[in-house]
């Protein structure tokens, strides 16, 4: 009998993955995807606004997948409908309505939010703060999770 | 086998208890009591009989051929020092110079402890003190304060030493987010890491940048997050880190001016105050100098490549060192000047 083999590598991380967003003041850094979690890194500069301004996460952020398909005719296609993973954890960055206040134009902040493992197949994803929101919501568009930047992690 | 490290640690102590002079015949409630004092954890009677046992076993059970013997009438042991004079476990061949040497390692040893560069580290250490004896005695407590290296603070970033120096020896490529302090960016980089590099206090990783294709170096502040990654790894081959490090006082080019990175040769004034010092430890192994006036005054020559590094060597020295060529770079020593003289007048008030 032949055993269909997963090829997929148990943890990878994708540096730099491509994407789209509009605030240049955040950085999309790294995704790394674990056993039961998808980490995504970012950093965060300070100086639009006078005294650096301020940060925090909504709790209620997500990420929505747009889970590719693989058809009877073997050709591929993006799902219309995405499902949506919810927030489990923020390293570095409060959670809203908490706020993580700058002292200065030229400080900086590396954080990491937390989600479920995105499933296997997932080609690209949305990170959402706010639906709709403006340029000073952390939304993030068509992150890619190409399969040749994908580079198996060592414990 | 080698001995477990807290069995060793046990034996170093009952070591010192059987060649105490002063105390003879330690008892097996002097053994505990040393040891529980020592390692501040309890320790069991079968487990000191064990350790004895272990101890008198020879180099291929684990063990030292310690000659301990029992004497009834003073319930205590001993070391058989008949057979086998001034034997202890210590000794590992070494004569007194010898040990003075280790001791005098150690203690220089002793003194990155702050430094938190991992757990293990200090551990290390405790347990080679703890080997050599070197921290009960009031005597081992002067020789070692007898050596204060300059103080080393905890530097942000030192927690990743361990995964990078171990990256380094399995020659692992690794994932990081890097800040740049001057252009105010992250970066996602992959290194394949070639060494940790010291300067001016700061340590710095160096390897082949996937995302700059060259050796680059970055500093251990602005790393974040290193991850182990598994990547066919780059080779370096000698020569990009000789040309990253020789020629030169620190580490940061002046790339504007020097886009080759090639030494060039920095001439400057000495004056008298501070020629000996100059002379005496030199301040790159290119420096030739001559007697400017006769008056104690000289001329110092080096071929290094010019870095920020060397700007603030030659401006630490204040009125006692002059750069007199090349001149682009008096040049911007004499804008640094004027700048920093900007900013005294207005703070004292003279504009």
């Amino acid at each position: 009998m032949n055993k269909k083999i997963n090829q997929q590598p148990k943890a990878y991380i994708i540096s730099n993955p491509s994407h789209k967003n509009m605030d240049s003041t955040i950085q999309l850094l790294r995704i790394i995807i674990k056993d039961q979690e998808t980490k995504i890194d970012f950093g965060y500069q300070a100086g639009e606004y006078a005294d650096g301004g301020w940060i925090h996460i909504k709790p209620e952020t997500f990420i929505r997948t747009k889970q590719m398909m693989e058809t009877i005719e073997k050709s591929i296609h993006p799902k219309k409908e995405g499902t949506k993973y919810f927030l489990i954890k923020a390293t570095n960055i409060p959670y809203g309505p908490e706020k993580l206040h700058f002292n200065s134009t030229i400080e900086w902040r590396y954080f990491s939010l937390h989600f479920p493992r995105l499933p296997e197949g997932t080609r690209s994803f949305n990170l959402i703060e706010s639906e709709f929101g403006d340029k000073d919501e952390f939304n993030f568009y068509n992150i890619r999770l190409d399969e040749e930047e994908k580079i198996s992690m060592i414990y | 086998m080698p001995p477990p490290s807290e069995a060793a640690l046990r034996y170093a102590i009952i070591d010192r208890c059987l060649t105490n002079i002063y105390k003879p015949f330690p008892k097996m409630d002097d053994l505990k009591y040393a040891i529980e004092l020592d390692l501040k954890t309890s320790v069991s009677t079968a487990t000191i009989q064990k350790d004895i046992a272990q101890m008198k076993k020879g180099d291929d059970e684990g063990g030292y051929n310690a000659p301990i013997k029992f004497k009834r009438s003073n319930q205590g042991y001993y070391y058989d020092l008949e057979k086998f004079p001034d034997f202890t476990i210590r000794s590992l061949g070494l004569n007194e110079k010898e040990s003075e040497a280790i001791e005098l390692a150690a203690s220089v040893l002793q003194h990155f402890k702050g430094i938190k560069v991992n757990d293990s580290y200090n551990q290390a250490i405790d347990k080679l003190f703890s080997s050599l004896n070197i921290k009960k005695s009031d005597k081992d407590k002067n020789f070692t304060n007898a050596i204060q290296p300059e103080e080393t603070t905890y530097m942000r970033g030192m927690e990743h030493f361990e995964t990078l120096v171990n990256s380094i020896k399995k020659k692992i490529p690794v994932s990081f987010i890097h800040y740049s302090y001057d252009k105010k960016l992250f970066k996602s980089i992959i290194i394949h890491p070639y060494l940790m590099k010291e300067s001016n206090k700061r340590w710095y990783l160096v390897g082949y940048s996937e995302e700059h294709k060259e050796v680059r170096y970055f500093g251990l502040d602005r790393i974040y997050d290193p991850i182990l990654i598994g990547k066919e790894f780059k080779e370096n081959s000698g020569d990009d880190l000789r040309n990253l490090f020789d020629n030169k006082i620190g580490l940061s080019n002046i790339k504007a001016h020097n886009k080759n990175n090639e030494p060039e040769l920095i001439t400057l004034w000495v004056s008298r105050t501070m020629a000996n010092y100059i002379k005496s430890m030199p301040l790159h192994k290119s420096q030739t100098y001559k007697e400017y006036d006769g008056a104690g005054e000289i001329i110092v020559t080096i071929n290094v490549v010019p870095t920020t590094e060397l700007i603030s060597m030659i401006m630490s020295y204040s009125e006692h060192m002059t750069l007199i060529h090349p001149k682009w770079l008096c040049k911007k020593i004499e804008d640094k000047l004027n700048l920093s003289l900007l900013k005294y007048n207005r703070n004292l008030g003279h504009e």
